[in-house]
């Protein structure tokens, strides 16, 4: 290869890097921008004291406090579900499923991976009328159903994450817990686990932003417009992302849209927040991994 | 010399139909240090591996004949006769490179010892300075203990896989190479480290280097293509010139 061709691909994955830098730049400052000066009690609570809206006493109805706090049960609860669920999975693709039994259930991840997160709504959605006919004839769409279908759809990225951490560890540690007489559970809670705890926690982290964007999934299965704080997990309950959606597509002057800026600014904070929590939790693991006794 | 410690009959091993050994019979005598030698892939870490049955973690793996090794004065098939977690604290491995935990110098001796063993938290505590005097690493780590292994140079840290080894309480030292990735002085220091350790273990190591087999082992095994080629006693190691030409016409 010639020194210009060297020089111009260079100067072309340089360009590429600034150009992704630039436009996360961009965004966010928009966001900013836009979303900031609205930014303040009213956006959260209407015409609502804080104080009685945070404690339930009076429902909010012209604020996205409901929302928030939709989309922070939503989050949770799929991922209380789906997490573990991934982890294991991931563990038993790595570690325990061979041949072509591993073939087929890889493939059946891949092609959960793929399905439109609409198909998953419909899913839920189909579930619901489904169980009204048979088993139970007040089933509704829920927070609940919510969780359980945003579940399905952030599996994959769990699933693969592990999987692909676990195999990529290099033979030496692979090999040096069953050296030392460890089963291979043993080997994979105190060894494998461990080593590769950071890049599962990219695939949670991967996870949540998935859960806390998608829209799809919950227009089908339980959110609705001004349905407050959910009381019980077989309620209906507000969405940010879905407010966002209904602000900007219904707003009849400029403060509405404003208004759906810093809903927008409020989903990309919460997410951080709780993308910073599981970076904690993970560093924490790992040093009582590393420093025990 | 004295009984064999590891006795190994007609062994075989194939990954995925492939042979890598074929047919080996040997014995490796007791608190002795025995060096496997041969070109690369003629199958001395698979015979390494044979021994403690690693080779059963990689996929497509079958093997067929014997290994029997010594535990209290018995001879017990390593197939039927030992828990697979026994066998390998009986026949503890050290790699080529060193591989220690990315944790603390004191956990890495006391991680395993709690995963294998219910002692007490001070019988783990003298086990870890009893087998870190034994790999000759006490006097160099023993204010440093909750420094990261990573620490530690090279040859420490390979001390300190040996002692992480030693810690549960083996009978044979399976070593894979153990100075291919170290220095020149870090290698002497082991090498004269295995020569005590042979008055109570029974030493089977893989090496690349003529040298280090003829001045440390008490008996060679040269392998080719999967077959053993010729085994030397010490004696036969210090004729001049003998090693070396069985080593020039495989490789």
């Amino acid at each position: 290869m010639n020194v210009r061709s060297e020089h111009a691909l260079t100067f072309f994955s340089w360009l590429a890097a600034g150009i992704t830098a630039a436009a996360v730049f961009i965004l966010i400052a928009y966001l900013l921008v836009q979303g900031l000066p609205v930014m303040g009690p009213a956006l959260f609570f209407g015409d609502t004291p804080w104080r009685a809206a945070v404690m339930g006493a009076e429902p909010v109805f012209d604020g996205i406090y409901p929302a928030v706090a939709g989309t922070f049960i939503l989050i949770v609860c799929s991922s209380l579900i789906a997490i573990p669920l991934g982890i294991c999975c991931g563990i038993y693709l790595a570690e325990y499923a061979r041949g072509p039994l591993k073939n087929i259930f890889s493939f059946m991840v891949d092609l959960l991976s793929g399905m439109p997160s609409i198909v998953m709504g419909l899913f839920g959605f189909a579930l619901i009328l489904l169980m009204r006919r048979t088993l139970y004839a007040h089933a509704n769409t829920s927070i609940m159903l919510s969780s359980a279908c945003i579940a399905l759809l952030i599996l994959p990225y769990l699933i693969r994450m592990t999987q692909v951490a676990l195999e990529s560890l290099p033979e030496s540690s692979r090999l040096l817990g069953p050296s030392l007489g460890y089963t291979r559970w043993q080997n994979i809670w105190h060894v494998l686990l461990p080593a590769s705890s950071t890049a599962i926690l990219s695939g949670i982290i991967l996870s949540i932003g998935r859960a806390a964007e998608d829209t799809a999934v919950i227009m089908l299965t339980g959110v609705v417009a001004n349905a407050g704080i959910p009381r019980s997990l077989s309620d209906k309950f507000e969405a940010l992302p879905f407010s966002i959606f209904y602000l900007t597509a219904e707003h009849r002057d400029e403060l509405e849209l404003l208004r759906a800026f810093g809903s927008a600014l409020v989903l990309l904070a919460l997410t951080a927040t709780l993308f910073f929590i599981s970076y904690c939790i993970q560093r924490r693991l790992k040093r009582r991994w590393a420093m025990g006794e | 010399m004295q009984a064999p410690a590891i006795s190994v009959t007609n062994l075989s091993v194939a990954f995925f139909g492939r042979t890598i050994l074929d047919g080996i019979t040997t014995d490796v005598p007791g608190n002795s240090i025995t060096m496997i030698i041969g070109p690369s892939g003629s199958g001395k870490t698979t015979l390494l591996r044979a021994v403690n049955r690693l080779n059963e973690e990689f996929a497509g793996c079958s093997n067929s004949g014997a290994v029997r090794i010594e535990v209290s004065g018995r001879m017990v098939d390593i197939y039927s006769d030992l828990p697979l977690s026994k066998l390998r604290r009986v026949a503890g491995m050290v790699f080529q490179s060193p591989n220690v935990f990315p944790l603390s110098i004191r956990k890495n001796l006391l991680a395993p010892l709690k995963v294998m063993h219910s002692l007490s938290r001070s019988q783990r505590h003298e086990r870890m300075e009893q087998a870190l005097k034994e790999a000759e690493l006490w006097d160099e780590v023993c204010d440093r203990l909750d420094d990261s292994a990573l620490t530690l140079s090279g040859g420490q840290q390979q001390r300190l896989c040996l002692a992480r080894v030693l810690a549960l309480s083996p009978r044979i030292l399976l070593l894979d190479e153990p100075t291919a990735s170290l220095d020149v002085r870090s290698a002497a220091k082991i090498e004269e480290l295995l020569m005590k350790l042979k008055e109570r273990y029974t030493i089977l190591a893989v090496s690349h280097s003529i040298r280090q087999v003829k001045r440390i082992a008490d008996r060679a095994v040269i392998l080719s293509a999967g077959q053993i080629i010729k085994t030397l006693e010490r004696g036969q190691l210090e004729t001049p010139g003998l090693l070396e030409g069985l080593v020039d016409e495989i490789f």
